[in-house]
């Protein structure tokens, strides 16, 4: 026996060792992390009067090399804030370790303590890379000075508290925060900085609707200073809108310490602001127009507070040499000096509102398109940097390599795959989906009459998505015999080769044991529940009498259709229309997943429709101003689909994401009415009656209010008018890329026909294009072909690619020489000051605790 | 047997080999003639006749027995197999399963798999031997038993394929014609090294298996493979001691990743080696010394001719700890086996010995499994694996089984005119394609580093074909093997890392796996490579890469970080950055988009990004 137990032993080894944990030291060599071995010097780290960061460092755990890596360097920053970071050896060769080190799970979390008490337990998974690290122990440390806003109410209470003191210095995180911080612990005397993740917390402020799930950070300014104390003004807020680093942040928050404007009492006053290398907005006025731009500044004071220096300058100051070079400057006139350029550049379109907004807008705020991914308008000035970080430092061997930083790959940048990862924990709902398996695949699709099977792939986010939709579909269909099948392509690769699946997710229909297509609706549970009972009433529904077919054109009959859909189709045929009937029966089968079909002969139909048939009748039942279109001649296959696939969209429908794949199909241009819709009845009803019309049968009529949907529809009209007024209309070629908007001040049916008309007939010019380009890769990826060259060039293991020795190499990187000049400056600035403070305020400690147990 | 040739392109072929047929018969003996012949229908063989009758080929295996698979019925002496027949994954996934079912072989028929045959780790041998009967009978797999083929020679003829044709004869004198030969038999011959005195040891092919022979017996064992080690874990209990010597140091499979070396249930001598029971284990050349029987006794000499002259007692005495200086009663020779050339006629240039120390026993083929020397002429089966010795796993079933059916594929397109089978996506679905392959295939995780996966980008790499199971040593010639045209290709690879391998490294060594993505290059364990060409190499690239690289430099390459489940579906560390790697390839956002963001984004711009088309109306709905 002992030789063979001997060997199930090293099997045991071979198959499932090689990659568990058989070392039994920390696999790290600390340098600013304390290692702790016994109760003492763990006591001694938890008694600290500042506080304490602990690990518990049990046995190897995914990515941990990486964490302590990090975790060490944030040691050197945490030791400036007065934080001591330790780590406690709990493996099995160190015999004295604390008691601690028993306690079940504790590897997973990072401990914290303050004069011998318990603070808060972080999650070892939020704590990935320096910058987390930094984040959650410096909000521990100014737990009080950055409150954590919950809701409207704390941050009402936050205001309140500030009106006629302080501005207030607000945030939206996602995550990480730490730049954040840094500036806050050193502006904490100047501003009350708040810190929130809930989107409740941050209702009404600017832009706050359009934070998504992939919103990382936004930072508000609310102007309470100036507000009368124990007032209930509202303190004007303000988003910024410069880059999230710690430079930027930090010049902007130190440009809101000075006035928001100067009048410039002789030219040479304008220095000041280059000085502090601000951008500067040149307001020009004569005694004309001083009004206007005391006007206009009532708005930009606020908006270019922090961002740029605002300077009035009253023509009559100017020495004659700088009139005479700026004859081309209109008066009133705006221009933009940036700090990097020598010339100054002014607006030449007319004053007025719309045009200051559009020329900072490009000049100051330097906005650019959504191409290569919504968060990149900085792509640009990123390559810029790079390319005057390689030309100055051409010894750096990092820039001529260009390595990616691990921030830049594995930032997922796919709401849908973050969606997914990030609600993955919450268990779907499966169980009235058929999980089918590769012997019970032919029979279930055999007995069902109606089966519609979901293929997947567990490894691709939308299948996932489309999975857990599915999920809830089935929830909503449990009253009848399950409908709804899944079947994993990678648990049963051999079902999904013989199906032929080639596209990740496929919901296919297979009826009375045969495929009949693929689902081609939304991804959208109610539109999956709506497809199931679609198929349930089993088109055409044959209708014998006169009550039936009135019934059914009335949407009365099948039973509650319109919660399922808002169209039937109504064939009415006889029995010598055999080639007819067969077309129609043809078309059914492709559309009975959307819309429901009669079936009935002239005889019954007769005293209700006046066709005698053959005919198709299609019934729109949600449309207000023309409920059906009929078809009674030409019933081919493709003529009968062309006809229901235009006359199934309703006279003046609502543009909705959801409604939109439908019109687009259609390849005409959109006219859309932009309203608000409490307001705008009357221009509804004139646009319905111009489509209803018929006239302009090239169009596709429809209207959205521009406070749906978060707001896309005012977004929308922005980018099409460049300002945001309803009633508004627009003609947009989707495709094309041509938007033509209506300019008449009154929305007369006249007036708008002229105008479709122009339009038609090319006679108008496009007002507006829509953004043309190729979607390129939003990400970088690890070139392995550039790191292992680097590697040769530099023998060994050396281009840790992790934020942390980026840090360490990037001494030639201009951009991280600035954040590390910044992220000092700041420290000075905030322990100057806090240091007295400590001094006199000693009994914070107790109060930091009191508001962690509650 | 009917002749017959489905190929358009040898249209004359039949007639030909009729008007042959009749000289032949005409002279007297009963012929066959077939387009292919497969020499032996041991597991090579027969999983290249299967594919052959799925493809309904004129094709014949020749089997000198009267039973599939017959060096099974003999060897392993001790009659258990060392290959793993894992019955139970944790996983449903039929193809992913045969990554660790390494003696079955590949057939539609789910009842055909080694699991249903023995419940055991490591299965008796004769369970295989069933089990290859039962797949050629079941299967319905041409095997014409009891012929012992000889004489193979090439006939002259301008009409076929390869300007020649392949005749040989059967012990009973009967005549056979093929025009593509394949040789599947196996390498049976043992290795009789020659030694003085080798004829004093017993072999391992004909060593008494009676424990009772070896009682109270000091013995030595020549060679270090399994078959030395099965030998001693199969006599040590009876003997006094076991010594065991070899020309190399011990290879252990699980250092090296080859299954040829030393498997760990096999070494059961190691240990008690290392514990000091008398046992051991040493490093000699045995072409360095002579075996002397004194009496009963057996004595290694040195064999050198210094040995002759007369400073003989300085070198014994210089040597007088010579470890192997005590007399053996009995010498084992586990020293392996060779290729058999005796079927071949006097042209002893059909098949060439292959160029190298430790591969001259297989016979010298391309990496078409063609001979070297001889057009027409294959090799399947473990006789194959001169082409990926101690790399990888083509001269074992779970290895050659993949080679085989490329050899098939290849077979295909060279005389049938076939393109080998690929499926056409959507670019869109690339991701996905890939990291299925690269969490199921089991080709190219059981021939890494051998057989990958090869991408072929069409139609401005809108869509691309998914070549499964290429011999990637052939990339340079890919259109002219599988018929396909090809220039932009993706090759999907999986292999070790360069500094793993080895007998003498530490693989519980504290670095030996790595987790970091951006560190993925560093990846000891068996990890996916992607290599990415805007043309194919050439051949020239390909023959002048360097020696630790399996393809040549590309135009961009990408590392899947290794996972200890050997999983790569985690969606941070391997999904986002091969995501990124194929959007450089691709130069295309290819990420997912709600119906939200799609609608924004086409009323804002005159293009969408890839993730907002399929279909033009199918976009998740957000709901969370």
């Amino acid at each position: 026996m002992e030789p063979k137990s001997c060997k199930t032993m090293l099997l045991f080894v071979i198959s499932s060792v090689i990659f568990s944990n058989v070392y039994c030291i920390i696999p790290h060599d600390f340098n600013k992390v304390t290692v702790i071995n016994t109760e003492n010097e763990l006591e001694n780290l938890k008694s600290s009067r500042n506080i304490a960061v602990v690990y518990y460092y049990k046995r190897e755990l995914a990515r941990i090399r990486h964490f302590f890596k990090e975790y060490d360097k944030s040691a050197e920053y945490l030791a400036v804030y007065g934080v001591q970071a330790g780590i406690v050896d709990c493996t099995e060769t160190n015999k004295q370790s604390p008691e601690k080190c028993k306690e079940a799970q504790i590897q997973h979390n990072i401990f914290t303590y303050k004069s011998g008490e318990d603070l808060l337990i972080l999650d070892l998974e939020t704590m990935f890379d320096v910058n987390s690290i930094m984040s959650n122990v410096l909000q521990l440390v100014l737990l009080q000075e950055v409150p954590i806003i919950q809701n409207l109410k704390d941050r009402d209470e936050l205001i309140d508290r500030s009106r006629g003191k302080k501005d207030v210095i607000f945030t939206y995180q996602k995550a990480e925060h730490r730049i954040f911080m840094e500036v806050a612990f050193a502006y904490q005397d100047k501003y009350s900085f708040a810190v929130t993740t809930e989107k409740e917390a941050v209702a009404n402020l600017k832009e706050s609707e359009d934070i998504t799930d992939s919103t990382l950070a936004v930072i508000w300014v609310l102007h309470c200073k100036e507000k009368a104390e124990k007032s209930t003004d509202q303190c004007i807020d303000v988003k910024y809108e410069r880059k999230m680093d710690l430079p930027s942040l930090a010049k902007f928050l130190r440009a809101l310490s000075l006035p928001p404007f100067i009048e410039l009492k002789t030219m040479s006053d304008g220095d000041k602001h280059l000085k502090e290398k601000l951008d500067v907005v040149y307001f020009l006025y004569d005694k004309e127009t001083n009004s206007d731009v005391k006007e206009i500044i009532k708005k930009y004071k606020y908006d270019l507070h922090g961002v740029a220096g605002i300077q009035l300058v009253d023509k009559s100051i100017m020495p004659p040499e700088m009139t005479e070079v700026l004859t081309h400057v209109k008066i009133p006139g705006i221009g933009v000096l940036l700090y990097t350029k020598n010339e100054p550049v002014f607006m030449s379109q007319p004053w007025s509102e719309k045009n200051i907004y559009n020329f900072l807008s490009e000049t100051l705020f330097n906005k650019k398109g959504e191409f290569q991914g919504d968060d990149d308008e900085d792509d640009v000035d990123d390559d810029e940097v790079r390319e005057i970080v390689q030309a100055n430092n051409e010894e750096s061997v990092r820039a001529k390599y260009d390595l990616p930083t691990a921030y830049e790959v594995e930032t997922q940048d796919d709401k849908v795959a973050y969606s997914v990862y990030h609600t993955s924990k919450t268990p779907m709902s499966l169980d009235h989906v058929i999980k089918l398996k590769d012997e019970t695949f032919k029979p279930t699709v055999k007995d069902s009459s109606i089966l519609l099977i979901l293929f997947y792939l567990h490894f691709d986010a939308k299948s996932m998505a489309v999975l857990r939709i599915f999920g809830e579909s089935a929830e909503m269909l449990k009253d009848e015999k399950s409908q709804l099948a899944s079947l994993s392509c990678y648990d049963w690769t051999d079902v999904c080769g013989k199906q032929n699946i080639s596209r990740y997710p496929t919901i296919r229909l297979y009826q009375n044991g045969k495929y009949v297509n693929d689902y081609r609706g939304a991804f959208d549970v109610q539109a999956v529940v709506n497809t199931v009972k679609l198929l349930q009433i089993n088109s055409p529904v044959k209708l014998g009498t006169n009550q039936a077919v009135g019934d059914f054109i009335q949407g009365k009959f099948p039973e509650n259709l319109n919660q399922i859909t808002n169209t039937s189709v109504l064939g009415v045929f006889d029995k010598n229309h055999k080639d007819e009937l067969k077309a129609f029966k043809t078309v059914i089968k492709e559309y009975q997943m959307s819309l429901v079909f009669g079936l009935t002969d002239s005889e019954v139909a007769k005293s209700i429709v006046k066709v005698k048939g053959p005919a198709i009748i299609i019934i729109r039942h949600n449309d207000q101003y023309k409920k059906d279109d009929g078809l009674t001649s030409d019933f081919t296959v493709d003529n009968i689909k062309s006809f229901i696939q235009s006359k199934k969209i309703p006279t003046l429908p609502e543009l909705t994401p959801m409604t939109f794949p439908e019109f687009y199909q259609q390849g005409k241009p959109l006219v859309i009415l932009f309203l608000d819709e409490t307001v705008s009845i009357y221009t509804k009803e004139t646009v319905a009656t111009l489509s209803k019309s018929g006239q302009f049968s090239q169009f596709i009529f429809c209207w959205m209010d521009i406070h749906s949907n978060q707001g896309t529809g005012e977004k929308i009209l922005k980018e099409y008018q460049n300002e945001v007024k309803v009633p508004a209309l627009s003609i947009v070629n989707n495709r094309k890329g041509d938007v033509f908007n209506f300019a008449g001040e009154e929305f007369t049916e006249t007036a708008i026909t002229n105008w479709l008309n122009g339009v038609s007939k090319q006679n108008l010019q496009p007002s507006n294009f829509l953004k043309a380009g190729e979607w390129k890769p939003p990400g970088r990826s690890y070139d392995f072909l550039a790191i292992m060259d680097f590697e040769n060039e530099h023998g060994g293991r050396s281009p840790n690619l992790t934020i942390d020795s980026q840090e360490e190499q990037e001494t030639e990187n201009d951009d991280k020489m600035e954040d590390m000049e910044a992220r000092a400056e700041l420290i000075g600035l905030g322990n100057s000051r806090l240091y007295k403070e400590r001094k006199t305020d000693e009994p914070k400690v107790a109060h930091i605790h009191k508001k962690d147990e509650l | 047997m009917p002749v017959t040739t489905p190929s358009a392109r040898l249209e004359v072929f039949p007639l030909l080999l009729l008007f042959v047929l009749c000289i032949v018969v005409c002279n007297s003996k009963t012929i066959g003639s077939h387009d292919y012949c497969i020499i032996g229908a041991g597991p090579g063989g027969l999983q290249l006749g299967y594919y052959m009758e799925q493809a309904k080929r004129d094709y014949i295996i020749f089997e000198r027995s009267n039973t599939s698979g017959s060096f099974y019925e003999k060897y392993p002496r001790h009659r258990k197999l060392i290959s793993i027949n894992k019955r139970h994954t944790g996983q449903s996934n039929k193809e992913f399963n045969m990554r660790h079912d390494w003696n079955s072989l590949l057939s539609h028929d789910e009842s055909l798999l080694m699991k249903y045959y023995s419940k055991e780790m490591f299965p008796p041998a004769d369970n295989l031997l069933k089990y290859l009967n039962d797949y050629q009978t079941k299967l319905g797999i041409d095997v014409q038993f009891n012929t012992e083929i000889s004489n193979i020679h090439t006939v002259e003829n301008v009409s076929a394929p390869d300007g020649h044709l392949f005749h040989m004869n059967d012990q009973h004198g009967n005549s056979y014609i093929c025009r593509t030969l394949i040789t599947a038999t196996g390498m049976w011959v043992p290795n009789i090294p020659d030694v003085d005195g080798i004829e004093h040891t017993d072999g391992y092919e004909n060593m008494s298996l009676n424990t009772d022979d070896y009682e109270g017996k000091t013995v030595l064992i020549l060679g270090r493979g399994n078959s030395a080690f099965e030998t001693a874990d199969w006599i040590y209990g009876s003997t006094n001691l076991i010594h065991m010597v070899a020309r190399s140091r011990v290879r252990l499979s699980w250092a090296t990743h080859y299954v040829g070396d030393l498997r760990a249930i096999n070494n059961g001598l190691l240990d008690t080696y290392q514990l000091k029971s008398l046992d051991g284990v040493l490093e000699a050349a045995i072409n360095e010394v002579k075996i002397v029987k004194r009496g009963e006794k057996l004595h290694l000499d040195l064999s050198s001719e210094d040995a002759e002259d007369d400073n003989l007692n300085e070198v014994d005495m210089y040597l007088d700890n010579f470890a192997i200086r005590e007399p053996y009663d009995k010498i084992i020779r586990c020293l392996g086996f060779t290729f058999d050339t005796s079927i071949f006629g006097n042209s002893t240039k059909m098949l060439r010995k292959a160029a190298g120390l430790r591969i001259s026993k297989y016979p010298s083929i391309d990496h078409n499994y063609e001979s070297t020397s001889t057009k027409g002429l294959f090799i399947a089966g473990t006789a194959s694996h001169s082409l990926d010795h101690r790399k990888s796993a083509g001269g074992f079933i779970h290895g050659f089984r993949y080679t085989a059916r490329a050899l098939h594929h290849i077979l295909e397109q060279r005389y049938e005119d076939v393109v080998w089978p690929h499926k056409t996506y959507d670019s869109r679905e690339l991701l996905s394609v890939v990291l299925k392959r690269l969490n199921e295939a089991s080709g190219p995780y059981q021939m890494f580093s051998v057989l990958g996966d090869i991408i072929v980008f069409r139609d401005n790499k809108k869509t691309f074909e998914y070549y499964e199971e290429f011999p990637i040593h052939l990339l340079h010639d890919f259109t002219n093997i599988t018929g396909s045209e090809a220039n932009e290709v993706i090759a999907v690879v999986l292999q070790y890392g360069a500094n793993f391998s080895g007998p003498g490294n530490d693989i519980f060594r504290s670095d030996r796996a790595t987790g970091d993505p951006s560190e993925a290059h560093q990846s000891n364990f068996l990890h996916p490579v992607l290599y990415y060409y805007k043309q194919l190499p050439t051949a020239f690239e390909m023959k002048t890469k360097k020696r630790h690289e399996i393809l040549p430099r590309p135009n961009l390459m990408h590392h899947t970080v290794e996972d200890f489940l050997t999983m790569w579906d985690a969606p941070i560390s391997h999904i986002l950055p091969l995501r990124r790697f194929i959007e450089d390839v691709i130069k295309s956002d290819m990420r997912h988009y709600f119906v939200e963001d799609c609608f924004r984004l086409s009323m804002l711009h005159t293009t969408l990004p890839d993730g907002c088309q399929i279909v033009s109306n199918i976009c998740i709905r957000r709901q969370y």
